[in-house]
């Protein structure tokens, strides 16, 4: 693969990323929009830690909580917006989490923090959802043994049903079945989640608890957090931040989905710093002072392209291209490694 | 005619309305027509702005001396002259300035009013702004006009735009009463961007366009003052509904959008999405990000780079953007923007967007 290639395919994935994680928080607003509104199935949570009941040490971090019969039962559900078609990170990642949430769990929302059971939730995007129902079935049995009842949807991008209509994410039952009727019948009956009603929700909750892509997360950070202090420096094409004047505003702006002890924003330390790293790599920003984290943020440089959007990502993979020199491999193994930074941090969530 | 009292009134004393004339008729003497009057909303006393912004101004000389001052209202005179690498411009006019609004007066050409007024505005942003009225104001005030001087108003000419800001090629040298060239624009999904109006027995004779400029070709500069009422009315509108609208105002920082509803589903089309995409990259001084486009959906996120403010546009459904302030998101931002959008793609009204 020439270097163009592999350049491009990076950035073919590293868009689609982009796009899929911008659905996912799409889909919890939206889950949590519907049930909301739901008597039998509570939305809980987006982003709660919970501990395995027989050893507190291990923790589980489900995109989404639910609670139905009167909150004595709950759901377990996690969103896979990108499945890469690979049998063995299936077994090794995919399964390995199934078993984690098949155990009793503590952290519900209850007088002593648990249910008298609970089922599991998948929510695929409708691209992968096929594949990974074969390969379940596949291993079902030998690979993969369930206590807890376990579903599977699938979910769209953001379509249309038809003009005029309004416009949706489809949500709809592919396998498996759930204790909360109404919440089953729903999928089965497919679930629209109307876009238009996630609107001003989104503009405050741009990310789950699951950990942004590298190039989703600096473009906010460039859009709406740095152009707020760059304001108080009209007459400059820099300016100068500390990295706890930046966490202030994420705290401020972009508070948790719920109160979760010991959290204050949607976004941890270490994700802000990596980006913060990453925009010193690719020359937007550079590290200045010897004591305090500080960043000289160029946020007005010279030359730079209108489309701010593009650049950093094509940057992001310039990079990646020039840190990890070409080898045979294909791109989407290549992208692998290159989010193995990513997944590695992935479990300290 | 109830509206038409309700307008603001403009303070312009009798003293100044003389000094103005006496500048009209000294024009006309030297042979210069017609009288351009052009809006612009300033946030403070624009002399004053001026000389705080005059270090902006190094290829202008400008030659100033106030003529009058009242509680609400001034009169300035203005000689300007600017280096441009080909040649020189220079020319004179008056700013009166009432409250927010400001109306420069001049007789001075088209390369002058592009190069020399336009020009200053733009330096002085955000604290001064050029705004627009839509073909819709157009219309409104003709009717209002044409009510109150009781004369019939007929068009002569008018260029007309449609979609993606492109200018009809045809445009229309006819005459008719205005209203049949606004039905027949509505009817071709155009709209009017300026139109030529005269009065029967042409004791009235002016042009409006969007712009907001006014060019009197007959009659005097106090009888249009309805005109200038109804700019001044709508401007202060304008800026009032996109003030107060960044996120570090508001109780729990929420977000306070606002809509541009179009009257069919345009966004089915790919071509449509691409090109207004295309419309979002050639907005001046911007930074732009595309976060998702899909069908019939975008998300673009937007920097104006002169002032900080950031602001989303999307479309979650197909007949509408919506435009989403940020932590800080000035009025005037807003109004360059939606100004972009309205000049470059599609005329719309602007309206509040509530929502989740």
């Amino acid at each position: 693969m020439t270097d163009d290639n592999y350049l491009l395919e990076c950035i073919n994935n590293v868009t689609t990323d982009i796009h899929r994680y911008f659905i996912t928080v799409h889909l919890t607003l939206g889950m949590k929009h519907y049930l909301d509104n739901n008597l039998e199935c509570r939305f809980i949570a987006a982003e709660r830690t919970l501990k395995n009941a027989n050893d507190q040490s291990k923790e589980i971090d489900p995109d989404l909580i639910f609670q139905y019969e009167n909150g004595t039962k709950g759901i377990l559900g996690e969103i896979k917006s990108s499945l890469s078609h690979n049998e063995l990170n299936v077994k090794n990642n995919v399964f390995e989490q199934l078993r984690k949430y098949d155990q009793d769990v503590i952290g519900w929302d209850s007088s002593d923090n648990l249910v008298e059971n609970h089922d599991i939730l998948h929510l695929i995007h409708m691209l992968d959802s096929d594949w990974y129902i074969s390969v379940y079935n596949k291993y079902e049995g030998s690979e993969i043994k369930l206590q807890k009842d376990y579903c599977i949807v699938e979910f769209t991008d953001l379509t249309s049903v038809k003009a005029g209509q309004g416009d949706i994410i489809l949500v709809r039952y592919k396998y498996g079945t759930l204790g909360c009727d109404s919440l089953l019948t729903k999928f089965k009956e497919n679930l629209h989640i109307e876009i238009d009603s996630l609107s001003n929700n989104y503009e405050r909750l741009k990310f789950t608890r699951k950990r942004p892509p590298l190039a989703y997360l600096m473009d906010k950070l460039w859009f709406f957090i740095f152009t707020s202090f760059g304001r108080y420096n009209i007459d400059s094409d820099s300016f100068d931040v500390k990295l706890s004047e930046i966490i202030k505003i994420v705290q401020d702006y972009y508070y948790p989905w719920a109160g979760i002890e010991g959290e204050n924003s949607q976004l941890r330390e270490s994700w802000i710093k990596e980006a913060l790293d990453m925009f010193v790599k690719i020359n937007l920003a550079e590290r200045i002072g010897t004591t305090a984290e500080q960043y000289r943020i160029h946020l007005r440089k010279k030359n730079l392209p209108n489309d701010m959007g593009k650049y950093i990502i094509e940057k992001i993979c310039k990079k990646f291209i020039e840190e990890h020199p070409r080898k045979m491999i294909d791109a989407q193994t290549s992208l692998d490694n290159f989010k193995m930074e990513s997944v590695k941090s992935k479990e300290d969530t | 005619m109830a509206f038409a009292s309700s307008l603001p009134n403009i303070d312009l004393p009798f003293s100044m309305e003389m000094a103005i004339n006496y500048y009209i008729e000294s024009k006309l003497t030297e042979g210069k027509m017609p009288i351009k009057i052009i809006s612009l909303i300033s946030t403070d006393s624009f002399v004053h702005l001026l000389e705080e912004n005059m270090m902006k101004f190094y290829d202008v000389k400008f030659d100033y001396s106030t003529i009058e001052e009242t509680k609400t209202a001034s009169l300035t005179r203005f000689r300007m002259k600017r280096k441009l690498p080909v040649n020189e411009l220079e020319d004179t006019f008056f700013a009166y300035q009432n409250g927010n609004i400001v109306f420069i007066i001049t007789c001075a050409d088209k390369l002058f009013i592009n190069s020399g007024i336009f020009y200053m505005a733009k330096k002085m942003y955000p604290k001064v702004i050029i705004s627009y009225i839509t073909s819709k104001d157009i219309e409104n005030i003709l009717e209002l006009f044409e009510s109150s001087k009781k004369h019939d108003l007929f068009y002569r000419n008018t260029v007309r735009k449609k979609l993606f800001g492109k200018k009809e090629t045809d445009i229309k040298y006819k005459y008719g009463h205005y209203k049949e060239a606004f039905n027949e624009a509505r009817l071709n999904e155009l709209w009017i961007d300026r139109i030529e109006i005269s009065s029967k027995d042409e004791k009235f004779h002016f042009e409006l366009s969007r712009d907001g400029v006014v060019k009197i070709l007959k009659g005097l500069f106090r009888d249009y003052f309805l005109i200038f009422r109804y700019i001044s009315y709508k401007y202060k509108d304008k800026f009032d509904f996109f003030s107060n609208r960044s996120r570090e105002y508001t109780p729990d920082y929420s977000v306070r959008p606002i809509k541009l509803p179009f009257e069919s589903s345009l966004f089915y089309e790919k071509t449509i999405r691409e090109q207004f995409i295309e419309v979002i990259s050639k907005y001046p001084h911007c930074n732009y990000s595309v976060n998702y486009i899909g069908n019939p959906h975008f998300h673009v996120n937007i920097f104006d780079k002169l002032d900080y403010s950031v602001f989303t546009v999307k479309s979650y459904s197909s007949d509408s953007i919506i435009i989403t302030p940020q932590i800080s998101t000035t009025e005037a931002s807003l109004m360059r923007f939606t100004k972009h959008l309205l000049d470059n793609f599609r005329e719309t009204s602007i309206v509040n967007f509530e929502g989740n």
